[in-house]
């Protein structure tokens, strides 16, 4: 058996064109009755029944792709003169046998809403959509379009010969061969020799977009990112000269602010020694600052504790605790964790937490109980039953009396810098005040000097946030990869957060551009495999179809023909001539079914050929040859005949066969009850021999 | 887990003056007894003002119990904190959820934090010094200028 064998058994039509209803073949009751299990089956159709709307019908049902456009399928009524039509829905219906099993697909036509749909009949029950089986959607995975080259008129013909579709061939091809998807991975090769697209192309365009953004250096990211790291290390080597220099310069001047500090103290110390007024005050002046330590310890004391902190919400802390006293909560310190301890695969103690164990530290959790923390828990909330509250008096007053003791202090020294004036030479005096304006200078100078070093080495992000000293950190915190920002960094720790995140966007880049590689290597690699697996086979099939072709009547009449499937299409030749020739319609349509039936077979399809009016253009004598190629060369087949083509057949090929075909004839009986015309099927073989239309008392005449 | 204290916050009180340890000090009016005690007014500060501000990691070590004249205040200390952070996560009135935060918060150890509370109290002394410093700059070496200061930012005379 086949990978797919599909036989239609059989067609129905609905309020289609001609057709109020028609079922064939007939119908018992309500009961399908499918075709005879012969090879060809002919259907005369007098011309503008619905031959060609029949093969259209078909060809969207095998290929599950709805028409956009159905207005001309209506019921239609009235004459040839006078035709109009009605919205009535339509139906059309194919029921095929699909690897032995039956299957029903129908086409749903609403000419007032214009939508249309399919329902399908498996063997699992109706479902209302398109649902063919698995190796029937395998076979046509993604290609339904392939469908036509089985169902098949002149147009299909032109469309493999002609340029139309000229890639119709090289994607059956790939699609039988069964290598379709791989295609659909590698993308197709390109006029300059390349592979492009597919899944491969949507992967490396992705990783490309993502290496290819640019910066404002205008090269790709990974270029920018390469530069920006180059700037970083010239900002570093920068700004760590300048940290290296700041230090050195604060140290200079904390030499410095001490000599004079020292100088200053000698003088004092002088002049002190040659008061006594002087050394009483300066006394005094020690006494207030051992006060003013004191007091500055006891207002430390008060600080430190949260009663006098927390003033405002205060009572509710109170409360929070009490309140988890009244609960008992304490108590229970260290139940929960022992309680999930329970759901760990393996105890603290290192032991296996099997069910013996865990029922063991369920029943003895109270003894697990973590006494010490209970404890700690339960002093905690005892100080807040009995601790009171603080109004801010206790703390106002002890700054109160700092502040009173510094201003006193202050007066003191000011006393004693005005006495020393006055007491002490002018030149002490000048000398002194030289000393303190270049102290209070070299003070100011140490301060802009700790605060440059500060900002150049400092790790605390927050404070630099605080200054305003963030050049570098983007929105959001993150480090900057621009150039002209990294110009700007003013701090170390930062210059180090920029680099590691470029060497990390370096490194994941690399990596990408890597895979952008492989992914084109691998690309190229399968790609060309698959051109040249192609290429074999486009010969074989162009040589086995050949010779099927030849054994047909258009072509086997013109010995020397050959045809061979090209990339572009289909083209035939001469000889060993490698320039195209030309060839007669019927010869194009033979070629055709050969190249489809070799086709079929590669990708082990048995597949029905159904055509319309297949004569067209053949000379007299040919048809019996065609009868015996296409018979033998497709499981079914399918004719759709006017009455003129019987008449080929019945004088050019009939002899004996027709015990081996089945026959019917679509024939109008009468007027239907919507007013249009009622055509019924008939199986009588006199009728089939027998009917003739208009064009064929044409035919007689000439 | 211990209590940890950034570069700049050390340096800031070793200015001041720490007694129980070497650096320059600068303070004429007292110095803190321990790095705690600072660590300590920096969480307080950060607790009045909400400033929850976790240090990043690698932050310095200071200790891993309460040392210096803050131990006298543990409880308080240990319960306001505990307090905050009840609130921050909605468990003012809960029982059950904050029995689970107490087993992590609290130790055993009567000096001591569970992990939970060495995190809140971090986060807290790491964004009470940004407060502190935004308003007393690295000018401030005299603790009574710095207690005067402090006194005003918690609101403690009010």
């Amino acid at each position: 058996m086949s990978a797919l064998d599909i036989r239609i058994d059989s067609l129905h039509w609905k309020n289609i064109r001609s057709f109020d209803s028609l079922d064939v073949p007939n119908r018992n009751g309500n009961q399908y009755i499918n075709f005879p299990t012969k090879k060809t089956l002919f259907f005369q159709m007098p011309n503008g029944t619905g031959k060609t709307t029949t093969l259209h019908l078909i060809r969207n049902i095998l290929s599950g792709q709805l028409p956009s456009d159905f207005s001309e399928w209506r019921r239609s009524i009235g004459d040839e003169t006078e035709e109009s039509f009605l919205d009535t829905p339509s139906e059309f219906e194919l029921r095929l046998t699909i690897n032995g099993e039956a299957y029903g697909f129908k086409l749903h036509l609403n000419h007032n809403t214009n939508e249309a749909h399919f329902s399908t009949t498996t063997p699992k029950g109706i479902r209302q959509d398109w649902a063919p089986p698995i190796a029937f959607q395998k076979a046509f995975l993604n290609r339904p379009d392939l469908v036509q080259l089985f169902v098949f008129d002149a147009e299909t013909a032109r469309h493999i010969t002609k340029r139309t579709d000229e890639k119709l061939l090289q994607q059956a091809i790939r699609q039988f061969g069964g290598f379709s998807t791989v295609y659909d991975l590698v993308g197709e090769k390109s006029a300059h020799g390349s592979f492009s697209g597919g899944r491969y192309g949507t992967l490396k365009d992705v990783i490309k977009k993502e290496l290819g953004k640019l910066t404002e250096t205008g090269g790709g990211k990974v270029k920018g990112w390469a530069n920006a790291r180059i700037e970083v290390e010239e900002s570093r080597k920068i700004l760590s000269a300048k940290a290296t220099k700041t230090e050195r310069d604060i140290k200079k001047l904390q030499v410095k602010k001490e000599d004079i500090e020292t100088k200053i103290a000698e003088i004092d110390e002088n002049y002190a020694g040659l008061s006594d007024q002087a050394t009483t005050l300066k006394n005094s002046i020690d006494v207030i600052s051992r006060r003013k330590t004191e007091s500055s310890m006891k207002l430390l004391q008060l600080l430190m504790q949260p009663i006098h902190n927390f003033i405002p919400e205060w009572d509710h802390v109170k409360s929070f605790h009490r309140r988890h006293s009244d609960w008992n909560l304490p108590a229970d310190i260290g139940r929960g964790w022992i309680s999930r301890l329970t759901e760990e695969k393996v105890c603290i103690c290192g032991r296996i937490m099997d069910d013996e164990h865990r029922k063991h530290i369920e029943s003895n959790i109270d003894e697990y109980l973590d006494e010490g923390k209970n404890n700690e828990v339960s002093s905690m909330q005892g100080e807040f039953q009995s601790i009171g509250k603080s109004n801010g008096s206790e703390v106002l007053l002890a700054v109160e009396e700092l502040q009173d003791i510094s201003e006193k202090l202050q007066e003191s020294q000011e006393l004693w810098e005005t006495k020393f004036d006055s007491e002490s030479s002018k030149e002490i005096v000048e000398e002194r005040k030289r000393l303190a304006g270049r102290l209070a200078d070299l003070i100011i100078e140490l301060d802009s000097a700790e605060y440059i070093h500060k900002c150049l080495t400092t790790t605390n992000y927050e404070w630099l946030r605080g200054q305003g000293r963030t050049e570098g950190l983007v929105k959001g915190g993150l480090p900057t990869t621009s150039i002209s920002e990294i110009k700007k960094v003013n701090n170390l720790k930062i210059l180090e957060d920029i680099e590691k995140n470029l060497i990390s966007l370096i490194n994941k880049s690399e990596g990408n551009s890597a895979l952008w590689e492989a992914f084109q290597l691998t690309q190229e690699i399968i790609g060309e495999s698959l051109e040249e697996l192609s290429q074999q086979l486009r010969v074989a099939l162009s040589i086995k179809a050949t010779k099927s072709w030849r054994s047909m009547p258009a072509a086997g009449a013109d010995k020397g023909l050959r045809l061979e499937i090209q990339s572009d299409g289909m083209k035939f030749f001469r000889g060993n001539n490698t320039k195209p020739v030309g060839v007669s319609g019927a010869q194009s349509v033979s070629a055709c079914y050969s190249v489809a039936s070799a086709i079929s077979s590669l990708g082990d399809i048995n597949i029905p050929l159904i055509c319309d009016t297949p004569f067209a253009g053949f000379d007299e004598g040919m048809v019996p040859k065609w009868y015996d190629s296409i018979s033998s060369t497709f499981p079914q087949v399918i004719v759709l005949l006017n009455t003129l083509e019987k008449r080929a057949l019945v004088e050019g090929a009939w002899k004996n066969r027709a015990e081996n075909e089945y026959h019917c004839t679509i024939h109008q009986t009468g007027e239907a009850s919507d007013g249009g015309r009622k055509f019924q099927l008939s199986e009588d073989m006199e009728l089939f021999l027998n009917l003739r239309s208009a064009g064929d008392e044409k035919e007689d005449l000439q | 887990m211990t209590f940890v204290l950034s570069h700049d916050a050390r340096k800031f009180f070793q200015r001041i003056g720490i007694s129980s340890a070497q650096g320059d000090r600068k303070s004429t009016t007292g110095y803190f007894d321990t790095m705690f005690d600072a660590f300590w007014m920096c969480a307080q500060v950060g607790m009045v003002h909400d400033r929850y501000t976790p240090p990043p990691s690698g932050t310095p070590q200071i200790v891993a119990v309460f040392a210096g004249k803050s131990v006298q205040f543990i409880h308080t200390i240990r319960g306001v904190t505990f307090f905050k952070h009840a609130k921050k996560r909605g468990l003012l009135e809960a029982k059950e959820g904050v029995i689970t935060e107490m087993e992590q918060f609290f130790s055993e150890h009567p000096k001591g934090m569970g992990p939970k509370g060495f995190e809140v109290m971090n986060a807290y002394a790491h964004g009470g010094f940004n407060v502190i410093f935004e308003r007393m700059g690295q000018d401030c070496f005299e603790m009574s200028t710095f207690l005067l200061e402090y006194a005003e930012l918690t609101g403690a005379m009010s």
